[in-house]
């Protein structure tokens, strides 16, 4: 009786183990690198924000190119299986002024995102492939995969240690792509212990070398955590890309007719 | 030629003699100008920050009207310090003032539908929000103003005598609002009104944090408002600053210079741009756009005779040989929530296919520098109307364009005129050794003649990883067709016209992975051919002509991007007197890559005719110094038969010598310095 107890209970814990993932506990006393990574990815970003964006690229002799955008974004939560649409419009310098950029992101990882860029030189609406995700926005530091959604289980998360800085606890997690071809080795990730906002990312290339670092100054807006201020720098090329976030609007109900083709040939929402 | 002073005194009289369309735009412009000038004034910028979350803010604003007493209540996020009303007259107002921390910046308008209650406005001053409530009738009504907490009540006795009516109006609502309103059951009866706004009230309390509605998204249609005498001391310090904020001026300097590469070694042309384009947001629904240009090319060799371009006073100015100045476009957008109007001089475009058109055919083509200038610069622009409404992922266009202008044949003479003009054979008869050839002058569709008028439309599906549209146009063929009469042995007349036809088509395209397969195609009904048959009664016939083009992009890396296209144009029963192939074939590879972060762009694109085996290769390099500063250096290569589209430009008269380039084969370099202000 007690051998078919123990079997029932040690199936009971081989099934469990097959579908519960377990993560173990890599700080004693502290969240596990996987729970981090929920906790950032379930950040609260609001039903949809307006914001606006200044641009400022830097290559390594000190000469700096400025853009200014406005970008529009919707969660759609899965609804018909997007994850979110985002519109940009560039306001400046007078040579990309007007151009759009349209995207909807599917919900399913695994499928290509639906991208399309408006080019006032042309005056057509192009869709473009968005299977290369290496492609850099725009001449920045920043590419296209930087900005699409990234799932949680798309990576493997350790936590590495914990660090104070100022009184503030930050968790250093590891993340490793589960992919072998991603574009990045890994990530090492500084995450706030009070608020899972994100301070600092070093991207590693394929190669395991420090790629770029990622600052960011967060802002709380209508409690909703924000960028203030960002700065990507590419270690290899020295190139940099700060962007300094303002005008940021929470929730307005942003209407479906913003991500359509009408708003990308107006050059505008 | 129009001499300086010869138009500048054309240009004098202007208004009394603009012709009838142009007085149309003036008046409909300046309409909007006057409707958006009071609504620029009192509307704040789109782009206002976002208000601290101490602020007073406005959740909601409903009116319930009974008989002659209206009870306005204002919802707001916490209790005001203090609230202070007194009416104006002249014309009669109630204002009302919200005391507390407000937001900075802060305005909009409420039109109601009401018989005592024109609308309400609202404006941010410094600690206070300031209502306005614009009313009717010739009496101030007996008011009183009361603080309930985190609301505001306004009732109006009216003493005139008004017609009897019971309604409720929401006149705003923020979004949380909004929220609570479709998950707490709606009131029964006004009586339980105010136990609704109570809970509201509180909840708007337990969530500081969540965003008030702004003006940018207001589920009501805003309308221009004027200022009245008791703000206009408050909006006047702004005035240029608020107006400033509203246009937005940018433009260019450009030099082209070309140089030909074989005999004679001249500069084809050293072309001197100078492009302003001024965007007036006139109100949040109505923005204005001009874009001009002036273009100065003292080796004018891209044009022989500039007064064959047909536009009226204010679409073109040119003075001496060398100098031009357009209005390029000038149009106005009315946006509302799911359509778009596009009124006045403007470029329609359509297609999908880079370097030739197929579907891009709405504007007619100026073919001063073939086709190596960009569409952009090429297309002429039309006095046009365009309509869009977007369903879903589905969006449908309407054009009507009452506007007809020719495309543009390069001049007699100039570095590129047709060389390849196919003529109507002449049935001569002997003995007369010299035929008799009359020519009349072309006729052309009458603009602003309803019935001459060209229209289409475009229906858009936005799918997954696809795009689909169907296009229809009923428009004039940009070039004339060269009838030839036969009047009688030996005498003949060429009577040129321009001819209708109907344009059936579509386009579409696929991405998946680093792909996107586009193409665009139409069947052109109606189109006429020249005939080289000399019994052929006109000279032409007529046959239906199929164009489309297959294309496939290809992202190599994260800085090269290929493109390879195949064209094809097939002549329904095509008869062998026809001049042109019944089958015509080309291919395109065009090469795009960017290095430095975008600063440096290396091009190249290539069309080859089959038909022909004639070609035209373009590579250039761009480098961009700064944002407003670059530098273009490239070629044009002409190369192949001289019977063919591209090949027409090359450099020997004998078939046989099929591979040498030259005559308008260039080199080129370009320096833009753009500006904003």
């Amino acid at each position: 009786m007690k051998t078919i107890c123990t079997m029932t209970i040690g199936l009971g814990l081989f099934v469990l183990s097959t579908i519960v993932p377990v993560y173990a506990q890599e700080v004693p006393g502290e969240p596990t690198g996987h729970e981090i990574a929920v906790f950032v990815d379930e950040l609260e970003d609001g039903d949809d924000q307006i914001s606006e964006a200044n641009w400022t690229l830097t290559n390594s002799k000190g000469k700096t190119r400025r853009r200014h955008t406005i970008r529009y974004w919707k969660d759609y939560d899965g609804k018909d299986g997007l994850s979110s649409k985002s519109f940009i419009y560039f306001k400046s310098p007078p040579d990309v002024k007007d151009t759009t950029f349209l995207s909807w992101s599917q919900e399913d990882v695994e499928a290509d995102d639906d991208q399309w860029i408006y080019l006032p030189a042309l005056r057509k609406v192009r869709r473009i492939a968005s299977g290369n995700k290496e492609n850099s926005f725009m001449g920045s530091d920043i590419i296209y995969d930087d900005m699409a959604d990234r799932e949680v289980g798309e990576d493997t998360h350790t936590l590495l240690r914990v660090e104070q800085e100022n009184g503030t606890k930050f968790y250093v997690l590891e993340s490793i792509p589960k992919k072998e071809k991603y574009i990045y080795s890994k990530k090492l990730r500084w995450v706030n212990a009070e608020n899972w906002t994100e301070p600092r990312i070093e991207f590693y290339d394929r190669k395991g070398r420090l790629l770029k670092i990622w600052t960011t100054e967060w802002e709380q807006i209508d409690g909703i955590w924000n960028w203030k201020r960002t700065v990507v720098e590419n270690q290899l090329t020295g190139h940099k890309t700060e962007l300094q976030i303002s005008n940021v609007r929470f929730n307005q109900n942003i209407k479906e007719s913003v991500f359509t083709e009408r708003s990308l040939r107006k050059g505008k929402p | 030629m129009l001499s300086y002073d010869r138009g500048v005194r054309k240009l004098l009289p202007v208004m009394s003699s603009l012709p009838l369309r142009v007085k149309i735009w003036f008046f409909i412009f300046t309409i909007i100008l006057w409707m958006g000038a009071g609504e620029s004034l009192a509307q704040s910028d789109p782009s206002d920050p976002p208000n601290p979350p101490s602020v007073i803010r406005l959740h909601k604003v409903h009116l319930t009207a009974e008989g002659s007493q209206r009870r306005i209540v204002f919802q707001f996020s916490q209790a005001p310090a203090s609230v202070y009303a007194f009416s104006l007259s002249t014309p009669n107002r109630l204002v009302i003032d919200i005391i507390g921390p407000v937001p900075q910046r802060f305005s909009a308008s409420y039109k109601t539908k009401d018989s005592l209650l024109r609308r309400i406005r609202v404006g941010a001053h410094p600690q206070h929000l300031r209502f306005v409530l614009d009313l009717k009738g010739e009496k101030i009504p007996a008011f009183t103003v009361e603080q309930q907490g985190s609301r505001v009540i306004a009732v109006l006795h009216s003493s005139e005598r008004i017609a009897s009516e019971a309604r409720a109006q929401i006149l705003f609502e923020s979004p949380q609002e909004q929220m609570l309103a479709q998950s707490v059951p709606p009131p029964t009866s006004s009586a339980s009104a105010p136990a609704r706004s109570e809970q509201e009230a509180k909840t708007a309390a337990a969530k500081p944090h969540t965003a008030p509605k702004t003006r940018s998204s207001l589920p009501e249609k805003r309308v221009a408002t004027a200022s009245s005498q008791s703000t206009r001391s408050d909006t006047q310090p702004g005035l240029f600053h608020k107006l400033r904020e509203r246009l937005d001026v940018t433009g260019f300097v450009k030099n082209e210079t070309a140089l030909r590469l074989y005999s004679p070694h001249q500069f084809s042309k050293v072309q001197n741009w100078f492009q302003v384009e001024i965007e007036f947001e006139l109100t949040d629904w109505a923005e204005l756009t001009a874009i001009g240009r002036t273009l100065f090319d003292p080796v004018n060799h891209l044009e022989t005779d500039i007064t064959d371009f047909d536009s009226s006073p204010v679409d073109r100015l040119e003075i001496g040989d060398s100098f031009q100045a357009e209005l390029r476009e000038l149009y106005l957008d009315l946006v509302y929530d799911d359509f778009d109007i596009r009124l006045g001089r403007q470029q329609i475009v359509w297609g999908e296919s880079i370097g030739l058109r197929i579907l891009d055919v709405i504007n007619p083509q100026d073919f001063r520098e073939f086709i190596l200038n960009n569409f952009i610069d090429a297309r002429i622009p039309l006095w046009s109307m365009r309509l869009d409404y977007t369903l879903n992922d589905w969006t449908f266009e309407a054009i009507w364009l009452p506007d007809f202008e020719a495309s543009r044949a390069a001049d007699e003479g100039s570095e590129f005129q047709f060389r390849n003009v196919p003529i109507p054979a002449l049935p001569i008869q002997p003995p007369l050794p010299f035929p008799s050839i009359q020519a009349r002058s072309v006729n052309e569709p009458e603009d602003w003649r309803l019935s001459d008028s060209e229209v289409g439309f475009r229906v858009t599906r936005f799918l997954r990883n696809m795009d689909l549209s169907f296009n229809y146009l009923y428009s004039w063929g940009d070039f004339p067709v060269p009838f030839r009469r036969v009047l009688g042995p030996n005498t003949f007349r060429f009577e040129p016209s321009h001819e209708r036809f109907h344009l059936i088509g579509g386009s579409f395209n696929y991405a998946f992975d680093v792909f996107v397969i586009r193409g665009e195609g139409g069947v052109k009904l109606g189109q006429y051919f020249v005939s080289d048959d000399p019994n052929e009664r006109d000279g032409v016939r007529q046959r239906e002509l199929l164009s489309y083009v297959l294309g496939l992009d290809w992202t190599v890396s994260d800085n090269l991007l290929a493109n390879f296209q195949f064209f094809q144009d097939v002549i329904f029963n095509k008869s062998g007197d026809l001049v042109d192939e019944a089958v015509n074939n080309a291919v395109s590879l065009s090469l795009l890559s960017d290095f430095w972060n975008e600063t440096l762009f290396p091009e190249l694109f290539v069309l080859y005719g089959i038909n022909f085996g004639d070609l035209l290769i373009r590579p250039q390099v761009r480098y961009t110094f700064s944002d407003y500063l670059s530098a273009t250096i490239g070629a044009d290569l002409f190369i192949g038969s001289r019977s063919g589209f591209f090949g027409q430009y090359a450099a020997s008269a004998n078939p046989h010598d099929r591979y040498w380039t030259g005559r308008n084969s260039r080199f080129f370099l370009e320096v833009k310095r753009s500006f904003s202000l």
